[in-house]
């Protein structure tokens, strides 16, 4: 598995699917999980090379999942997208250890910027 | 409150929905007689409670323009009793994506959308009935349907 793409919104794991798609990863494969939860049973099952994460998701947060993850020394990429842009929450982020972090509305060029570096291009 | 600037909103949803949606002063001040769809936001870290309330059919436009969801499309789903999911889905991440401007200083947090005043929880509906703070705009969206747009807030 390359990627696990982890929110609430069926709309926006669309949305991040297509311009990953767009942004040449073609052959990608993706799973997709609705919340932090979920997301942990999959990095465990998936092993997934890189996680686009929600920063707010009910039952489990995007930084809680972060948190859960590197607490179980798991040490995947992981980036945020989200709508919030303030640079707390990008500390907050970074600080717990976030590869990147993406602001909605994102363009191609957005997610291709985020994803080469870790992915090494397409 | 600084207010959200037409141009900051008309830059947000045109890079949101990937076509033009065009916010403008309104040109009455008179509320709109069409079905509102309301959003709560809260503002961190104070925990205020600020309130968008604007013409459904203007947020399913800008959800329908979203998921690539023709105009014909978005009528007939907001025309049956119960919206399908597909487009409600969509028509919550507009609302979410549109907390970046919800405040300028200040971390805002989506929490929910109501079809339905009287569903809203007492400090929203308080905001809603008596704000301090009112900021309204016309909208247009290209190939759909525009409307009124209002932010509120308690101060």
């Amino acid at each position: 598995m390359d990627l696990l793409l982890v929110d609430d919104s069926k709309t926006m794991r669309m949305l991040v699917h297509r311009a990953i798609r767009q942004a040449g990863y073609r052959n990608l494969t993706v799973c997709e999980a609705g919340n932090g939860v979920e997301a942990l049973e999959k990095v465990r099952m998936e092993k997934p090379k890189l996680i686009l994460s929600d920063w707010n998701m009910p039952e489990m947060s995007g930084i809680e999942f972060l948190r859960a993850l590197r607490e179980a020394a798991n040490q995947t990429p992981l980036g945020f997208i989200t709508s919030e842009s303030s640079s707390k929450l990008r500390e907050i982020a970074m600080r717990h250890g976030a590869s990147f972090l993406i602001v909605k509305p994102f363009t191609t060029e957005d997610v291709q910027a985020a994803l080469d570096p870790i992915l090494g291009g397409n | 409150m600084p207010e959200p600037s037409a141009k900051n909103m008309t830059q947000l949803f045109t890079e949101l929905v990937g076509r033009a949606v065009t916010f403008s002063p309104p040109a009455s001040a008179a509320p709109s007689p069409a079905k509102q769809i309301y959003a709560v936001y809260q503002i961190k870290p104070m925990d205020s409670i600020r309130v968008i309330h604007a013409d459904a059919m203007l947020l399913a436009s800008m959800a329908g323009a979203l998921i690539g969801l023709p105009y014909e499309g978005v009528k007939e789903r907001m025309a049956d009793a119960r919206v399908d999911e597909g487009l409600a889905d969509a028509l919550r991440e507009v609302m979410n994506i549109a907390s970046r401007l919800v405040s300028i200083e200040h971390r805002a947090v989506f929490k929910a959308i109501y079809e339905d005043a009287r569903m809203l929880p007492a400090e929203a509906l308080g905001v809603l009935r008596d704000p301090c703070y009112a900021s309204h705009f016309e909208v247009r969206v290209d190939g759909y349907q525009g409307g009124r747009f209002s932010l509120l807030a308690p101060y």
